[in-house]
């Protein structure tokens, strides 16, 4: 009776004990990691536009600055600022008192300068007269040698003074004109049809001519039919834009409407190249980032004014039908070695001296590549059943959503998208997932 | 006088008799109902009990995979209560920097095992009681309580084997609730899915426990085994269907 209660208890205490000494193995040996809740979609194929965001104004394509030639107070200024001027049309008139005054004179100087060549000429007649009649006395032996030389300097000298008069003819001849030419000056008409778009003075006010200062900018006159967006692009993106590429432009001033254009220029210096050498901006500017003009023809036209705020979509390249992942699913990571390409081997070859040098070889170009090869990669994360495998990936053109996968994936593998904090921190190669919807504390970075 | 039988009968130590409860329960209940009444044969189970209880705990919370499940349903819950409009997003944040404050690991360790201390005590005492009831309305037994405490504190010794198989079936697997139950056939339990926590009821330890303390019901009170099982079996369907029904059903894993 107490052998088979003996080999019961021996049974199952034996059992037990299997049952506890299995479980402690598998607990031991068994390593878990906390799967790491992510969303998942597949690789699929869209077509992608790259666009460059610039921001800057509206300014019309043609504008020209009127600023006077002569200075003097502003005695007539019949347009006013949003006025349409045609060609030829007159836009300011200046007191032309001084330039009248200085006309005059100079007429009155060269008109004394003529009848002094007028003096002049006859003088040298009577002085040639003289000269003739005594030059026939001389060679007579008439007269002496030294009353002929008086006779010949006079004629030379006469001539002299008509040649000198003659020269101050030419003087006050040009200074005559130069005088009426001021004159005509103070007189400004439209160069071009237009609208008045910026008007600074006002009849009264005294303004200065460009002839030796910048002179007064009276007004600006714009041909508003022919407007366009100067914007400003970055140094990293300049590169891409070129003329002729299509353009997406959102005026403020018009919400809700997208206005087409065109490249039509885009700058070979930046905007701080323009500057002196040595000349300093001041520390705020000198940190600010390299940008380059681009202009951009409207193509649509809208009631735009100069200044407006606008910001251009550029589109710089195309893809049509090529692999995308969502921006989200591509991240860095440190690769280590046997993750990206291994280094091709070497041939067989029978000398052992020939495989050892050869083995050397491959070993300093295998700790090279190991040393290359640590740098951080572009990487997607595959799902492979419940894990994930860190592929290295060869990344094109994005648009706002999507990036172009030109190596690395094929079009049936599904790839991680989501939450951000697992994509960017938590996913190791090889972590353990789990599908599901993100939390609120996933999609935070 | 030859002696008698009962007198001849060498009684066995505390130890045998919580090794005998996996054999030979019914041996060790006969000794508990013709000795008299001892607290270290109730006390010391409870106390073993206690202590296992606390390092199962402590095991259990050190595990990342878990310490991820727990802070994973926190964020859920908040979540659920941000859409439902009840806090703010905001709120849900300071929420849940408090939150992982005060319920990091060590946290959880140190009030889980406080948990496990009080449980241990009140589920033996409990079932001490229950016993007592079944055997006075049922049985029409009087059982003195203290008797009952002992098989209570004696059976108790397959709650921690049951303790130790949950911890390691916990390590293994990497999920609460991942005792010697069907819940082992889920692989995503949801404690608010009944059915999950009906086959997390249906737990190998458990079963054998409410016999082992059908047969001490018996012994005490005499009547026949097929009652006191009724008895005991019958009073723990009840509890645990009532637990589940009523959304306790965490208590009845």
């Amino acid at each position: 009776m107490a052998k088979p209660k003996k080999r019961r208890k021996l049974i199952i205490f034996s059992v037990i004990g299997l049952v506890l000494v299995a479980l402690t193995l598998m607990a031991v040996l068994k390593k878990r990691a906390p799967a790491i809740v992510v969303q998942t979609e597949p690789v699929a194929r869209h077509s992608l536009t790259n666009v460059v965001v610039a921001n800057g104004k509206i300014e019309p394509v043609v504008q020209v600055t009127i600023s006077p030639e002569v200075s003097g107070e502003i005695i007539e200024l019949p347009v006013k600022e949003g006025q349409q001027v045609r060609k030829g049309d007159l836009l300011v008139k200046i007191n032309p008192d001084i330039y009248i005054a200085a006309t005059n004179q100079a007429m009155a100087n060269y008109e004394s300068s003529l009848a002094a060549r007028a003096s002049a000429e006859a003088n040298l007649e009577k002085a040639q007269a003289d000269y003739d009649r005594n030059l026939e006395l001389f060679h007579s032996k008439l007269i002496s040698e030294s009353d002929f030389i008086g006779f010949k300097s006079a004629r030379d000298v006469a001539k002299a003074q008509l040649d000198s008069a003659d020269d101050q003819v030419n003087v006050n001849q040009a200074t005559l004109e130069s005088a009426q030419e001021e004159l005509e000056r103070t007189i400004i008409v439209s160069p071009l049809d237009g609208t008045i778009s910026k008007l600074n003075s006002q009849v009264g006010e005294r303004v200065l001519g460009t002839v030796q200062n910048a002179g007064t900018e009276i007004m600006v006159i714009s041909d508003l039919n022919q407007m366009e967006a100067r914007v400003d692009v970055g140094e990293m993106d300049v590169v891409g834009i070129k003329p002729g590429q299509k353009a997406w432009l959102d005026v403020d001033a018009f919400k809700d409407r997208k206005f087409a254009g065109v490249v039509t220029d885009v700058a070979s210096s930046s905007k701080d190249s323009n500057l002196p050498q040595g000349y300093s901006t001041g520390s705020s500017q000198s940190q600010e980032a390299t940008k380059f003009q681009v202009r951009i023809r409207l193509t649509d036209k809208e009631a735009f004014r100069p200044g407006m705020s606008v910001s251009a979509d550029i589109e710089t390249e195309y893809r049509t039908n090529v692999l995308t992942v969502p921006l989200a699913s591509v991240t860095t990571r440190l690769l280590s070695p046997t993750k990206m390409d291994p280094p091709k081997t070497a041939g067989t070859n029978t000398a052992a001296s020939t495989n050892a040098a050869i083995a050397g070889t491959n070993g300093a170009v295998s700790t090279a590549k190991a040393k290359e090869s640590t740098k951080m990669t572009d990487v997607v994360f595959v799902v492979k059943g419940d894990h994930v495998q860190a592929v290295p990936v060869k990344i094109g053109i994005c648009d706002d959503n999507y990036w172009e996968i030109t190596d690395g994936l094929t079009n049936s593998e599904e790839i991680v998208s989501g939450g951000y904090r697992a994509i960017n921190r938590d996913l190791k190669d090889g972590s353990k997932i789990k599908k599901g919807l993100a939390t609120s504390e996933e999609m935070k970075p | 006088m030859p002696a008698s039988p009962t007198s001849m009968t060498p009684t066995t130590s505390l130890a045998g008799r919580l090794l005998n409860i996996f054999a030979a329960p019914g041996e060790v209940f006969d000794e508990i109902k013709a000795a008299s009444q001892s607290t270290a044969t109730w006390l010391v189970p409870v106390l073993i009990y206690a202590v296992v209880g606390v390092i199962s705990v402590c095991i259990v919370f050190a595990q990342p995979v878990i310490q991820q499940t727990i802070h994973d349903q926190q964020v859920k819950a908040m979540d659920k209560l941000v859409q439902q409009g009840k806090i703010s997003q905001a709120q849900e944040d300071q929420m849940l920097q408090a939150v992982e404050k005060f319920t990091g690991p060590t946290m959880m360790a140190v009030f889980g095992s406080a948990g496990m201390v009080v449980y241990s005590f009140a589920s033996i005492f409990g079932w001490a009681l229950v016993l007592w009831l079944l055997g006075y309305w049922l049985l029409k037994a009087q059982l003195g309580y203290k008797k009952t405490l002992e098989v209570a504190a004696l059976s108790s010794i397959l709650l921690v084997l049951d303790l130790v198989i949950t911890t390691l079936l916990t390590v293994i697997f990497g999920r609460l609730n991942a005792g010697p139950s069907l819940a082992l056939l889920v692989s995503d339990f949801d404690l608010n899915n009944r059915l999950h926590l009906l086959l997390g009821a249906v737990n190998v330890i458990y079963l054998w426990h409410a016999g082992v303390l059908a047969i001490g019901l018996a012994k005490l009170s005499g009547s026949s085994i097929v009652k006191a099982s009724a008895a005991v079996f019958g009073f723990w369907v009840l509890v645990e269907l009532l637990l589940i029904a009523i959304g306790m059903g965490q208590w009845a894993l």
